[in-house]
């Protein structure tokens, strides 16, 4: 905890520190500032293309030559031919479809999803573009905006999945809707035109994809949806959102869930108010509330995430997730990544079946691309091409389109966490090089909490039931590489947040580029317990001190900049308006600059256009703990509630907003929706 | 935005309300109300060429040539060799106007408007002109300076945007807004006349033009704060219905549109598709929908859902702003003269006996979409089953751009099996194989008449011509 502290203080203080600090304390924060981050190890790399050719990726699949195709929301598809030279050559296979968000190759012809059927495309006159354009099958479509089909996929048999969006309510806009049979469902169509409906319960399915001929697939943050997550999806499943269980009585329906059932065990808040209008469910701070795997119970045909992606860090609009191929991105090989349209990023995901049930740990992986991140595929020499888009959500990349390639410099080994697995008593931690002794076998390196999401028709959730878990004794391996911990009060189905900020490695003493895990512990396995005679139990920070800096964690980001500890800020007192260094540490410690910044426009408005509103700052906290989209008719992605942002800070973050307004914007806007 | 077909309906009524309406007369002075023509007494010596008539027809065969039925609805412009057409003036002046009419043209002929007699707006039969000039239809007709060289003569002509007018014989619509020039009390002119946007067919072909003068052929070349509305007679054969000025003392700024969103085009300079949704006017949203645009202009709409061409027009091809910018709502719309042709409904159903309700069940007949293929020319021929037969559907531009010409081969059709190809208020044979629908608002001509035998027949309260279908099935689209 002091190491925490001292590395990140100011350089203004450090006159006055370093006296106090010896050696080794000094030493941390030359490192801190020279610590190796994420680019130094996966670079992103342009993908150059003709001027004007607009790639608004909805759709990126590697041919079996190594060309790349690229489905685009304008409706074209693009092959790129020698992808990965400094020239690829880019031939317009197709054009004219409609709004193509994915692209699949088989038996010679590429197949993609249009808004509203499965079309083949095949060039059988050899001129180099389609000339026949198939449809294979033609599912309904009420026409609403937001009804975007998703895929293909290819099975193993040849056989295709795709998922459709939900479209949203008339007056009830919040509200997810299924207006014609297979919205928010996932179909499986055969290539002679039968459909099949697979499984329903999604919402926003963007992230459908094909992992060692399974399906999965990474849902949106959204209503009954607290934050992105992956899934694998069986036939018959139910996920989340009940939209498309309005159409489980169909004979060919593998769900058998009714909306009726499900209406009868959970409030989905359609009320209205006096004026007979319908009320936009909010969240509710003290109620009793459910969660998804306590509505398991109730809906065995319920699946479970397998790994949550918490909202803010890893999930706010997560798309595609694709498996690491043998010999590619070092360390992580056979492991999965995930994209976030919002946050621009990609997240690492390592997998584990216990007792039979799919389980494991998300990661920050890489940040910083220059839109949404919506679709991954794997170049032949290893690399990952990136496919980007925003289009209109915002997003941290500020380009509106994009298609990039990330390169692992393979002569490097990042010191990460290669895999948390979980123990019958706590969690096993593997690392990628072996790590410093002293900081791994100390408790006050590590801290664990846990923590869940509501399943409720409110947009979003905040975390809920957040618990400390004591790490109460270290074992590490003798070759460096693993740390078993014993984690107190584990709970089964909850998300173990693991932060490993005082860890070092041992070559260099360099701390973890990104030292937080997130676990998704569905099933906690049963086998040998260690016993506290074989772990280390010493803790240079005492247990009080470990646990403080795991409260909260969950809102962490798991960038460097987290650990900054925010400066109290004294100014305060004298009413002044904190300024921005005062308050980085809480925005970015509530994850509000996952979609915020103080100038620009992101996946939120920038701070400055909100001080232009003329809020109080009780007003602005009260909009945290329940915000009003309504008042954003801009902003297509809903903020969720985030009542777990403690008052003092929120009404910090409030005053420091109102600071930003422009003198002559200092008017109150007269608006009786307002507060 | 698009046009919608109740001006052509109003055929039937017009005799009532019907003919050479001022309302709101300003400056000052009392609203003299409606004025209704039945003859040709709002106007100075209307010469002996004009007179009223129920009904005209353009002989698509000869140049300058409209039939006319006798009675009362419309004016009509019949000058011939021997007697030269004569302008028509209202006996009222108008200074700024918005003026509103519906026109006929036959074939080859030249008419104008000119406001307050003097700044003429051109009418033509510019049938399939690709680059329309100030002497187009819709044209603000040049200036003229006898002073300057051969050829130099003529200037400040602005043309249309886009060429949206239609095909002679057809009734179209022209609503122009003008504004009248300034003059302080002296008389001087303080600010010069000008368009403030003139909408041919449903589409905006001119704005905030300033006209320094009178055009070419002016009553006068003096400038007045009013002037009669002028009707040229003297080079063509043109009819009118509809007429509408609605006057200002003085016309009232448009308000400000705030709108910073670059719009987002899509031309057709070759073969061009693109699916969308597609918003028919009164709905539905077409959700299968293939749009097809061409260099030759004519442009239609196809629902994959039923098989059937829901609109054609003409123009330019699509505002696609609406499905690409910001998250969009997946539609486009079209930038030219829209012509609805059907409600969503297939083209194709059986009919025991040729009898009965067309259906408006899908399911019950098998339909599935198999998609395209594009032609050598990258034009889609669509393919679907229904009642277990394929179908191809190949639809091209007729020649010289006059339509599209559309051909549906049926394998195995069975019996009983029909087409319905033309929906409206109005369908009536005007020759063999020759079809006028919707009061003039486009013709459909059988290309294959002496096989098929076509029939038209009462459909609550509308009209349906069917066909029964046998393998092939050929007709073309005129507008």
């Amino acid at each position: 905890m002091i190491q925490t502290t001292k590395k990140y203080i100011s350089k203004s203080l450090l006159g006055l520190a370093a006296p106090l600090m010896l050696t080794a304390a000094f030493a941390g924060f030359a490192q801190a500032q020279d610590s190796p981050k994420e680019e130094d190890y996966f670079k992103i790399n342009k993908v150059t293309s003709p001027e004007g050719t607009l790639l608004e990726v909805g759709g990126l699949c590697t041919l079996p030559n190594g060309d790349l195709a690229i489905s685009t929301r304008r409706g074209d598809v693009f092959i790129a031919e020698n992808p990965t030279s400094a020239t690829p050559y880019f031939r317009k296979f197709a054009s004219g479809l409609h709004e193509l968000l994915g692209v699949a190759y088989k038996d010679g012809a590429l197949y993609v999803a249009q808004r509203g059927e499965l079309t083949k495309l095949k060039d059988t006159n050899m001129d180099g573009k389609a000339d026949v354009f198939e449809t294979i099958y033609a599912w309904p479509i009420s026409g609403h905006y937001h009804e975007y089909s998703f895929g293909p996929k290819i099975a193993p048999d040849g056989s295709f999945f795709v998922t459709g969006n939900v479209a949203f309510g008339d007056e009830e806009w919040w509200r997810g809707e299924s207006r014609v049979p297979m919205r928010g469902w996932t179909m499986h169509i055969y290539e002679d035109g039968r459909m099949e409906p697979w499984a329903t319960g999604m919402r926003s399915p963007c992230g459908i994809s094909m992992i060692d001929g399974e399906l999965f697939y990474t849902d949106n943050q959204g209503d009954w949806m607290g934050s992105g997550a992956v899934y694998q999806v069986p036939k018959g499943a139910f996920i989340a959102h009940p939209a498309g269980l309005r159409w489980t009585g169909l004979p060919n329906s593998p769900v058998k869930l009714t909306m009726e059932n499900f209406l009868s065990k959970i409030d989905e808040r359609k009320t209205k108010d006096a004026n007979g209008r319908y009320i936009k469910p909010e969240n509710r701070v003290n109620e009793k509330f459910t969660t998804l795997f306590e509505m398991k119970k109730q809906f065995p045909e319920m699946q479970l995430p397998a790994v949550w992606l918490p909202y803010g860090i890893l999930g706010i609009s997560n798309s595609e997730i694709v498996k690491i191929p043998a010999g590619s991105f070092g360390p992580f090989e056979g492991q999965l990544l995930v994209g976030d349209q919002g946050q621009s990023i990609i997240s690492r995901v390592f997998t584990e079946k216990v007792n039979g049930v799919l389980q494991g740990a998300s990661f920050s992986f890489r940040k910083g691309f220059q839109s949404g991140v919506l679709r991954m595929s794997w170049a032949q020499d290893g690399s990952l091409f990136v496919g980007e888009t925003n289009r209109g959500w915002g997003s941290a990349g500020e380009a509106n389109a994009g298609l990039q390639r990330l390169t692992y410099d393979n002569s490097k080994m990042p010191f990460e966490m290669k895999a948390v697995r979980a123990m019958a008593d706590g969690f096993e931690v593997e690392f990628t090089s072996p790590v410093d002794r002293k900081t791994a076998e100390d408790l006050a390196s590590y801290s664990v909490e846990s923590f869940l999401y509501k399943y409720h028709p409110v947009y979003g959730s905040p975390p809920i039931n957040v618990e400390k878990c004591k790490v109460k004794g270290v074992k590490v391996s003798d070759d460096g590489l693993r740390a078993r911990l014993i984690v107190d009060n584990l709970r089964q189905y909850y998300i173990h947040t693991l932060a490993l900020e005082g860890i070092h490695d041992k070559a260099k003493s360099n701390p973890l580029v990104h030292p937080i895990a997130y676990y998704t512990l569905n099933s906690i396995p049963t086998g040998e317990k260690l016993s506290m005679s074989e772990v280390s139990t010493k803790n240079t920070g005492g247990a009080t001190a470990a646990n403080k800096a795991a409260l909260n964690a969950v809102t962490k980001t798991g960038t460097k900049a987290v650990n900054k500890k925010a400066p109290e800020a004294k100014t305060n007192v004298t009413g002044k308006a904190p300024t921005y260094d005062e308050v980085k540490g809480l925005l970015t410690k509530h994850t509000c600059l996952a979609c915020h910044n103080a100038n620009k426009r992101q996946v939120g408005p920038a701070y400055v256009d909100v001080s232009k509103r003329g809020y109080t700052n009780e007003e602005i906290v009260s909009l945290i703990y329940n915000p009003k989209p309504q008042h954003w008719p801009d902003y297509p992605t809903e903020m969720p509630p985030m009542p777990q942002v403690p008052k003092p800070d929120a009404l910090k973050i409030a005053a420091w907003i109102n600071s930003l307004a422009p003198a002559s914007a200092k008017v109150r806007v007269k608006d009786s929706n307002q507060p | 935005m698009l046009k919608g077909k109740s001006r052509s309906r109003r055929t039937g009524i017009a005799g009532v309300m019907f003919g050479v309406m001022f309302t709101g007369f300003a400056y000052g002075q009392s609203n003299p109300g409606t004025i209704t023509l039945t003859d040709l007494s709002s106007f100075k010596d209307p010469g002996k060429t004009w007179k009223t008539a129920s009904d005209v027809s353009a002989d698509r065969g000869k140049n300058n040539t409209l039939n006319v039925a006798k009675g009362s609805g419309l004016i009509v412009n019949t000058p011939d060799s021997k007697t030269h057409g004569t302008d028509l003036y209202t006996t009222v002046e108008h200074g700024d106007a918005d003026v509103e009419f519906d026109f006929m043209m036959a074939k080859g002929s030249n008419s104008g408007v000119y406001l307050q007699g003097r700044y003429e707006i051109q009418l033509l039969d510019s049938w399939g002109v690709l680059k329309p000039r100030a002497g187009d239809v819709g044209g603000i007709y040049e200036r003229w300076d006898d002073s300057k060289t051969e050829g130099q003569k003529g200037y400040e002509g602005h043309a249309p945007r886009q060429n949206t007018g239609k095909a002679p014989g057809l009734w179209q619509h022209m609503k122009i807004a003008f504004q009248a020039p300034r003059f302080e009390g002296g008389g001087k002119k303080t600010e010069n006349a000008k368009i403030v946007r003139i909408e041919l067919n449903g589409v905006t072909i001119q704005e905030d033009v300033e006209l320094t003068g009178p055009t070419r052929g002016a009553m006068s070349n003096d400038e007045k704060p009013t002037g009669p509305l002028r009707i040229q007679g003297d080079h063509g054969a043109v009819a009118f219905r509809n007429i509408n000025v609605t006057t200002y003392s003085r016309r009232p700024s448009a308000a400000g549109d705030n709108d910073n969103t670059d719009p987002i085009l899509l031309d057709a300079p070759v073969n061009t598709v693109l699916r969308s949704f597609m918003d028919l006017p009164g709905g539905p949203r077409v959700v299968h929908a293939v749009s097809v645009g061409s260099p030759q202009q004519v442009h239609y709409t196809y629902d994959m859902d039923k098989g059937t061409i829901v609109q054609v027009w003409r123009g330019d091809f699509l505002n696609t702003t609406p499905m690409w910018h910001d998250r969009g709502d997946g539609s486009s719309r079209p930038r030219g003269a829209v012509q609805i042709l059907t409600k969503p409904v297939l083209t194709l159903a059986k009919l025991s006996g040729g009898q009965g309700s067309w259906t408006a069940d899908t399911a019950s007949t098998g339909y599935r979409p198999k998609g395209y293929t594009l032609d050598a020319n990258d034009r889609p021929i669509f393919v679907y089953n229904i009642y277990g037969s394929k179908v191809t559907d190949n639809i091209q531009v007729a020649d010289n751009g006059q339509g599209i010409r559309r051909e549906i081969s049926v394998e195995n059709p069975g019996t009983d099996l029909y087409a319905r190809i033309a929906d409206g208020t109005s369908i009536i044979e005007t020759g063999k194989g020759m079809y006028d629908i919707d009061g003039k608002s486009y013709f459909l001509r059988l290309d294959n008449s002496a096989d098929a035998k076509a029939s038209v027949r009462d459909t609550n309260g509308r009209k349906e011509l069917i066909v029964p279908v046998k393998g092939k099935l050929s007709y073309s689209i005129l507008f």
